[in-house]
């Protein structure tokens, strides 16, 4: 094995549009290679493969080429519905097309993650809440060690849905402070946005330690349903007689 | 190399193009060469999923392209025998249709593409409807489209590629849309198309007076909105009068056929006025084609009316087969090809940051 083909096994492209902005990174080994982050709270597959384009322009530079990328990090949600399809479908695209596998980082994680790089170490609770855009909220509680790590990765099991009152509650009543981050203006007072480099550097250490899981969208509740808006009235029809 | 073989120096430029389609509710992908050869398609109904709710549920739908559209693109390439690399080009559907799906198809396309450094070509899916003809025969422009789906009925003047003149379109349901609808009146379930079908190969046509929206007026509009209020009034007035409320299978069936047989003197009296204005435009040609497209056109009954319809009026009637008159893979992949063919060879293809368009009828350019 060429020392190329060693190194390219660190190489995680990690890509982000499940809330407010747009980020792309490119992780290899230890650090960032480049990275991009804008606004962008529409039209998301819009920007995407433009600014991936730029970034694999500026990393080529390295001599790093698309053949070379082990996995696509993508967040998986919950967030904006479309922002998360987009990105979905572009990182499972460019896993299909270069036959690589996806790495899903839950974007309760990714919040969790810019926010313990900006705490005290001594932060024991993390509730991320995400808008839903409907009256209850995503939430999941993360619980750090004292080294400021969260050892638990996957637990869908423990997101629920809340409302700002009952969050409130929450908050009031934890024996421990619990700081709260996430995209809910009214209850997230101090706002970390998803940092794009720490969702790849989160992605390569669990690639690297073979325990990522191919990305899922991540849905709490069922599909919206349409119903008509004036029901049929009920008409019951005959059975055809025995011939 | 034979340096005489003609069709080497016919096809010196050859495309292969991968098509990707997930407007509505089938994720569908193919892969087809610029002879026209279709080398593998694969395609995923989400039928099952929308079944129990009598129609496509948006959300329902966005996700269910998301699950599948790998695993159809994989099927679509290991058929073909082909990999992404052998590819001129990846199109895909960018509108109009259900955008939840729509953005999950064109994404992938462009992901695939910008990884391979291959050109990638947004389709319109009405354009794509409005060229399969051409697929699937030697059809020349110009040609008069009949487009009939569950989300579209339109007649258009095709004069050649991205060269469209609409003579009319429906001022409220589809008539693919209709059909569903009083398949559901009917209890017939869905899709609502066949099962109308069906049900009325036992019914009589004039056994109930149904109304012709539109009949005898100027121009090629659609309605089909008061159609199908008046079948639902029918059977109200029908339960109503019955002793308990139940209504024959023979009304059923006749109520069904009724409402088909209506539906094609409204397709006909439109499409008059448009082969008159067609043959006005289009003096020379002696014998124009009329081009079905869209899953309506599957309708035998309808089909034989057309067919009929185009005898008397001295036309050429061009229809695709059923797989390429519903919405298909390959369809996308040949609309690419007649984009690549028109555009030439330094042509780079459409810019990857081009948007998802939830509406954008076809003869409106992309910058208006």
């Amino acid at each position: 094995m060429t020392d190329t083909d060693s190194m390219s096994k660190n190489i995680i492209l990690a890509i982000d549009s499940s809330g407010a902005q747009l980020s792309l990174a490119v992780f290899q080994g230890s650090g960032i290679l480049a990275s991009r982050s804008l606004p962008a709270r529409f039209g998301q597959g819009e920007l995407l493969f433009t600014q991936l384009q730029s970034l694999m322009a500026e990393v080529a530079k390295h001599g790093i080429v698309f053949s070379q990328i082990a996995a696509v990090a993508v967040t998986e949600g919950p967030g904006s519905f479309t922002g998360i399809r987009t990105g979905m479908a572009a990182a499972r695209g460019l896993a299909l097309a270069l036959a690589i596998p996806t790495l899903g980082v839950s974007s309760f994680k990714a919040y969790q993650l810019a926010a313990v790089a900006r705490l005290p170490l001594a932060t024991e609770r993390i509730m991320v809440v995400i808008d839903s855009r409907r009256e209850l909220h995503y939430v999941q509680e993360f619980i750090l060690n004292p080294a400021g790590e969260c050892e638990c990765e996957w637990e869908w099991e423990e997101a629920f849905l809340a409302s700002s009152a009952e969050v409130r509650q929450r908050l009031e009543s934890a024996a421990t402070p619990i700081h709260v981050t996430g995209d809910v203006a009214e209850l997230v007072l101090d706002w970390s946005p998803i940092d794009i480099a720490l969702v790849a550097r989160h992605a390569a250490s669990l690639w690297a330690r073979g325990s990522g899981k191919l990305a899922e969208p991540f849905y709490l509740r069922p599909p919206d349903l349409s119903q008509p808006k004036k029901p049929l009235r009920e008409i019951h029809f005959a059975t055809e007689p025995a011939p | 190399m034979q340096p005489d073989s003609p069709s080497l120096i016919v096809h010196a430029k050859s495309f292969l193009v991968l098509g990707i389609e997930s407007s509505c509710d089938e994720t569908a992908a193919a892969v087809v060469s610029s002879d026209k050869t279709i080398l593998g398609q694969g395609l995923h109904s989400q039928f099952n999923d929308h079944r129990s709710f009598g129609g496509v549920v948006p959300e329902i739908a966005a996700r269910a392209h998301l699950d599948q559209i790998e695993r159809v693109i994989s099927e679509t390439m290991s058929a073909a025998r082909i990999g992404f690399s052998d590819l001129t080009a990846v199109a895909a559907t960018v509108g109009p249709g259900l955008i939840g799906g729509v953005i999950v198809g064109a994404t992938t396309a462009k992901a695939i593409a910008l990884a391979h450094g291959k050109k990638f070509i947004g389709i319109n899916h009405l354009e794509a409807h409005a060229l399969t003809g051409r697929l699937s025969s030697g059809l020349e422009f110009p040609y008069l489209l009949l487009l009939v789906s569950g989300g579209h009925s339109q007649i258009l003047a095709v004069h050649g590629v991205g060269d469209y003149r609409q003579y009319g379109s429906s001022l409220d349901d589809a008539l693919g849309e209709a059909f569903d609808k009083v398949a559901k009146m009917l209890g017939l379930g869905i899709p609502g198309g066949p099962a109308v079908e069906q049900c009325a190969k036992s019914g009589r046509s004039d056994g109930f007076a149904l109304p012709r929206p539109m009949q005898g007026r100027a121009g090629c509009d659609f309605s089909f909105s008061g159609l199908k209020t008046a079948v639902r009034l029918t059977l109200e007035s029908l339960a109503a009068k019955s002793s308990n409320g139940m209504i024959s299978q023979g009304d059923r069936s006749d109520l069904a056929a009724s409402f088909q047989a209506a539906a094609g003197d409204c397709l006909l009296d439109r499409l008059h006025n448009a082969v008159v204005r067609f043959r006005r435009e289009h003096p020379s040609l002696s014998v124009p084609p009329l081009v079905i497209a869209g899953g309506v056109a599957a309708n035998q009954y309808l089909r034989g009316r057309l067919e009929s319809f185009a005898e008397v009026q001295g036309l050429t009637l061009v229809a695709p087969p059923l797989a390429l008159c519903t919405d298909n893979g390959a369809m996308i992949a040949w609309a690419g090809i007649e984009r690549l063919r028109l555009q030439g060879g330094d042509w780079p293809g459409d810019g990857l940051d081009m948007a998802t368009r939830p509406r954008w009828p076809l003869d409106q350019s992309l910058d208006s």
